[in-house]
């Protein structure tokens, strides 16, 4: 999160300021061990920041499928069955699809004949083995975060990948933890108030849990009610609710916004780091929550550079409040300049 | 008599007539149902789509590409290197590095030139490219040169070990690919051919054309193992997937020449050497015609060696490693003075340029071809020492009452070959 001190392979150098922008260098030779003991910090005192909430994707168009599905095509009682888990895959289709059987003896292509017959042709081939997954997605960010993308780990049973959550959240929690408390902000991991972030990876589980129990078993703060459209009493989620099991959990009684759903505007990389901040406590004036290092106010005050947000707040063209709920695409073009 | 005409007497007529009938329709009926069963099940047999990409149409859209550029952009040095990796004419691979000369220091052409270097067996060009690459030792491709060196010189035990480490790291089709082919040479056909099914499940349907090189490869453990109908079969289907490679073609003509098929072999040899400069396809055809057509068998061995100078004069250990084992067959049937000492000369530079399992067993056979008992057999202890498994090298073991040795173990881990991956 925040800059290295000594870390000379991708600092900010104002001498080349658009290195990892519009310059890529190659990698140097190694070995790439850091023997710093500390974040940098500036002339004034001030650490940075390794992002700048820039949008990488600006004036991009990405391709999107967008599906409106009403709760009653999907439940049998929409009126109290109000959460949908989902989840998301990307498939192409493998070229052994499109190479027919073949048979090299009249017996064997007798044989493929008569199996034939009973194999129904389809419109739009839906067999699984015809395909290859090329990517998925349960909880965003988490799934990248935790579950490391693994194939295995997306879907409703993932209650026995939890000492792998616990030994990788604590392994995020000695990079980002120690990076809050610099900034002065209060963290749910503990690390010992270790003075710099450190590379810790855990085999037992039983080491890493009494280090990220807190961030758990704490409950995510909502910066106001606006969620809750319904005025139920829905209670806030834990944080072990969000990647438990791996899939997006939408609550029909909200509006759909993170950790209750996943609404295109969420800025959800952000949110996911606020499960570090100790939600127990305050973070300026105000309780901590999950838009909290979302908010420009806190950064304008904190010691860092530069004051910006870490990722993008807003997307770079307004969603529609309407389906498809994208927005418009960009004009495309042939090339696209680098920045 | 008596008896049996009293017998016949009590049968009733119309209840025989009837059991007749009965027996008529019921045979009619199976052969009407079978015969229904058959055309359905021919009707109903697998019917090949329209081919997503074919050799022509790769061909064109090259050449199309090409037209849009002028000769001294980068992308057309590209695509004239696509070119001539489809066409595999020397001429071709030779233009193209010309091209890339223009573009000393663009680190992608220069790979390109490695990789046209090595591909044409100039390992000592290969390398001092490779060096020049060397700065950039976290790139894969320059990792991809650094296990075909390898592959040249004979340095197997390394090659595996990469290979093996990528293969964990991160499951490519082409590294598979290359592990399924050292498996096969090393003796293990059943993996190989298991490696090469998985890679092509690997593969999406915009790469139908590696599909077929694929396909063609599992022919080829076939065709090398004696299993001739099954090798049709593989180098069929990949000219169904991937139809008009003169690659496949020639593979195809080769397979029906040793089923004893020669009308189609000739017609397909016909078609393959209008596209390739190859002369072994050329001495193929030749071959197959000579005791039909002597005059045209003559004119097709001329084309051969012209060809071969000619690709010699471009690439000389790639031209010579092709045609040397050719010549020892021709030489073993009809010696001549000066192909001997082509042989000799030929093998001599293969094997001190590149010193791997392929140039040991053409200069072993040269040496046997020589007379030169001794000189062989010590090679065929150095060929011993490799992994290398072929029919060949046990035949050699043989020959000189060597001892020959285990197989090295091309097992993979069972998650990479069943699809278990995390």
């Amino acid at each position: 999160m925040l800059e290295l001190e000594g870390n000379d392979l991708f600092n900010y150098n104002p001498q080349n300021p658009e290195l990892g922008w519009t310059v890529k260098e190659d990698l140097p030779a190694g070995p790439y061990e850091w023997k710093g003991t500390r974040y940098k910090k500036d002339a004034n005192g001030n650490y940075r920041f390794v992002y700048d909430g820039r949008d990488a994707q600006a004036g991009r168009n990405i391709n999107t499928v967008g599906f409106e599905i009403p709760l009653a095509f999907i439940s049998k009682e929409p009126a109290t069955d109000r959460i949908v888990r989902m989840w998301g895959g990307s498939y192409v289709r493998k070229a052994s699809s499109l190479v027919k059987a073949h048979a090299p003896s009249a017996v064997g292509s007798a044989w493929l004949g008569v199996k034939n017959m009973f194999t129904k042709e389809l419109e739009f081939n839906n067999r699984d083995s015809d395909y290859n997954q090329v990517d998925h997605d349960g909880v965003p960010f988490s799934d990248a975060a935790l579950s490391m993308r693994y194939d295995s780990h997306v879907g409703v049973a993932n209650l026995k990948y939890l000492r792998e959550f616990t030994t990788r959240f604590a392994h995020l929690g000695w990079g980002f933890g120690p990076s809050v408390s610099a900034l002065g902000l209060p963290t749910c991991f503990d690390h010992s108030n270790s003075p710099v972030s450190v590379h810790k990876t855990y085999t037992l589980a039983t080491q890493a849990f009494p280090r990220v129990k807190n961030c758990f078993f704490q409950k995510l703060n909502m910066p106001d009610n606006s969620w809750n459209t319904s005025g139920k009493a829905i209670p806030l989620r834990y944080t072990f609710e969000v990647f438990l099991p791996n899939l997006t959990a939408v609550d029909m009684d909200t509006n759909g916004t993170w950790p209750f759903g996943r609404r295109p505007e969420d800025q959800v990389a952000t949110r996911f780091l606020a499960t570090f901040l100790d939600m127990k406590q305050n973070c300026g004036a105000t309780a901590c929550n999950v838009e909290t290092l979302n908010e420009p106010a806190l950064w304008e005050s904190a010691p860092i550079e530069p004051k910006t947000v870490p990722n993008p707040r807003f997307n770079d063209k307004a969603f529609l409040p309407e389906f498809p709920y994208l927005a418009e695409p960009w004009p495309e073009h042939t090339t696209y300049p680098k920045e | 008599m008596t008896q049996m005409s009293a017998a016949n007497s009590t049968v009733n007529p119309a209840s025989f007539t009837s059991y007749r009938l009965l027996r008529v329709i019921i045979a009619r009926s199976l052969v009407l149902l079978f015969a229904g069963i058959a055309l359905t099940a021919y009707l109903q047999y697998p019917r090949e789509a329209t081919p997503r990409a074919s050799f022509q149409g790769d061909l064109v859209r090259i050449q199309e590409a090409m037209a849009q550029l002028k000769p001294n952009e980068p992308k057309y040095a590209f695509l004239q290197v696509q070119k001539a990796q489809l066409t595999g004419n020397f001429a071709d691979f030779y233009q193209a590095n010309q091209l890339l000369e223009a573009f000393p220091d663009d680190r992608e052409l220069i790979l390109l030139r490695a990789k046209i270097a090595l591909s044409m067996h100039d390992v000592t060009r290969g390398g001092k490219l490779f060096d020049q690459l060397s700065h950039y030792p976290n790139d894969t491709r320059t990792e991809d040169l650094a296990i075909d060196i390898a592959l040249q010189q004979g340095q197997y035990h390394q090659a595996v070990e990469t290979l093996t480490l990528r293969l964990q790291r991160d499951l490519q089709w082409s590294d598979l690919a290359r592990y399924a082919y050292l498996a096969h040479k090393f003796g293990d056909s059943a993996a190989a051919d298991q490696y090469y099914v998985r890679a092509q499940e690997l593969l999406s349907a915009k790469q139908i054309k590696d599909y077929a090189w694929l396909e063609l490869q599992r022919g080829i453990i076939d065709l090398e193992n004696g299993q001739h109908p099954e090798a049709l079969a593989h180098f069929e289907l990949a000219n169904r997937a991937y139809p008009g490679h003169w690659l496949i073609e020639e593979h195809l003509a080769e397979t029906h020449a040793l089923l004893n098929q020669p009308q189609k072999a000739i017609a397909l040899y016909e078609g393959v050497i209008q596209q390739s400069d190859n002369p072994m396809y050329f001495f193929a055809l030749g071959d197959l015609l000579e005791a039909t057509k002597p005059t045209r068998a003559n004119g097709l061995f001329s084309a051969a060696e012209e060809h071969f100078q000619q690709r010699y004069s471009r690439y000389p250990m790639a031209a010579a490693g092709h045609m040397m084992d050719i010549w020892i067959e021709e030489q073993q049937k009809n010696p001549t003075a000066e192909r001997r000492t082509r042989l000799l000369q030929l093998s001599e530079m293969n094997l001190v340029h590149r010193p791997n399992a392929d140039s040991l067993i053409q200069r072993i056979n040269v040496l046997i071809l020589e007379g030169d008992v001794e000189a062989a057999k010590q090679l065929t202890v150095s060929l011993l020492a490799t992994p290398w498994r072929t029919a060949e090298v046990a035949e050699l073991a043989d020959k000189f009452g060597l001892d020959l040795p285990g197989q090295l173990s091309m097992q993979l881990p069972a998650e990479i070959v069943t699809n278990q991956q995390l």
